[in-house]
């Protein structure tokens, strides 16, 4: 029970720290689920990250639901995705009146810069570390700046993106292979 | 009878929007001009206001379409009908993963697939980094670049949580920046 407390609460603590677009969001995953918590791993949000960009709906409600599956099964997917709603749900109706009149000052504008700042920074360490984690070898690190060079140039669809990788991947894999065989023939024939 | 409507409307955009927030867009647009639940103006003040708000911007959106259509119950169930699909998206795709992460093949096709999706990453917060240390016209803002190395040392030597640092840097870009 206590558990579950638990997880409702790291999750709707989420939801009300999610300000900003799926990069921002990202880093509170972090914050919240490897840092604070150790509950999953920086490959684990990676691979969130992209399978939601690919499903349909919100992107960071959809890396949510895939933690808490990884967390906690089907249900834990369930809860995770209520919990991370119930937050700005609240916030919205809340300040369902009198929300645009406050936009409108000046101070609350930059207030809100001062937290986007905030947010880049933390992105930009958050990054630095998942470079470190994903960016092991020299054929990830040209496979990841194409992918740099091609969003920025052709700014295609994440979907081919992802589709590119992993035929990439597949040809790789089955291409290095052979290479491993042929180069164990020589071993073999010195033993022989 | 209009929440039975409402959730299959959200229904609808969750499970056919591909791409986030702002691909929800054509189909909200849509969905006003049909049941007249908000207005244009009100779509793109939801968008301004959405940029400060938590949560994702489509849930921001079925909050307030729910509250014009039908008070607190319309945007409760606005938001769990909007999030049902990608809950069951994600539950099947993650026993898909689970099942071929320990294929020796599959993890190696995985390695490389995730090097992409973080070039992805990357290069889609570029717009937030543009809007948080650049001015409109391209120019370098030296006062957020000089609150940002502030955050960056204090992030480096104190252990707040998350939200107390995110309300000390608005606090400190409000009174900086006004």
């Amino acid at each position: 029970m206590k558990k579950i407390l638990k997880f409702v609460y790291i999750f709707f603590m989420i939801g009300l720290e999610s300000l900003g677009n799926m990069s921002a969001v990202m880093v509170i995953l972090e914050e919240n689920l490897i840092k604070k918590n150790k509950l999953v791993e920086e490959e684990d949000i990676i691979d969130a990250v992209t399978l939601s960009r690919i499903g349909p709906g919100a992107i960071t409600a959809n890396a949510v639901a895939y933690l808490g599956n990884k967390i906690a099964g089907f249900w834990g997917g369930v809860l995770a995705t209520i919990c991370y709603t119930i937050a700005p749900l609240m916030v919205m109706v809340a300040i369902y009146g009198f929300l645009e009149k406050a936009l409108k000052f000046s101070f609350v504008q930059s207030a809100l810069k001062g937290c986007l700042i905030y947010i880049c920074i933390i992105f930009l360490k958050s990054t630095i570390e998942m470079g470190k984690g994903v960016l092991k070898n020299k054929f990830c690190i040209a496979i990841y700046l194409i992918a740099v060079l091609i969003e920025l140039i052709f700014k295609v669809s994440c979907i081919w993106i992802v589709a590119g990788a992993l035929i990439i991947g597949i040809i790789k894999v089955f291409f290095l292979k052979k290479k491993k065989s042929q180069l164990y023939l020589p071993y073999i024939d010195i033993i022989k | 009878m209009t929440l039975i409507k409402l959730f299959f409307e959200f229904l609808k955009i969750g499970a056919f929007s591909f791409g986030g927030g702002m691909a929800t867009l054509p189909y909200v647009y849509e969905m006003a001009e049909r049941t007249g639940w908000i207005e244009e103006t009100g779509i793109t003040n939801i968008l301004a206001v959405s940029q400060v708000t938590p949560g994702p911007l489509a849930c921001n959106i079925g909050t307030i379409v729910g509250m014009n259509a039908q008070g607190i119950w319309g945007a409760i169930i606005a938001n769990i009908a909007f999030v049902i699909p990608a809950i069951c998206f994600m539950g099947i795709s993650y026993r898909l993963i689970k099942k071929i992460e320990n294929n020796g093949i599959a993890s190696e096709v995985i390695k490389v697939v995730r090097a992409a999706a973080l070039a992805m990453l990357v290069t889609s917060s570029i717009t937030l980094f543009k809007s948080a240390f650049f001015t409109d016209n391209y120019s370098i803002n030296f006062k957020c670049i000089l609150l940002g190395l502030g955050i960056y040392v204090g992030t480096k030597y104190n252990k707040l949580s998350t939200i107390q640092l995110m309300l000390i840097s608005s606090i400190i870009g409000g009174i900086i920046m006004v």
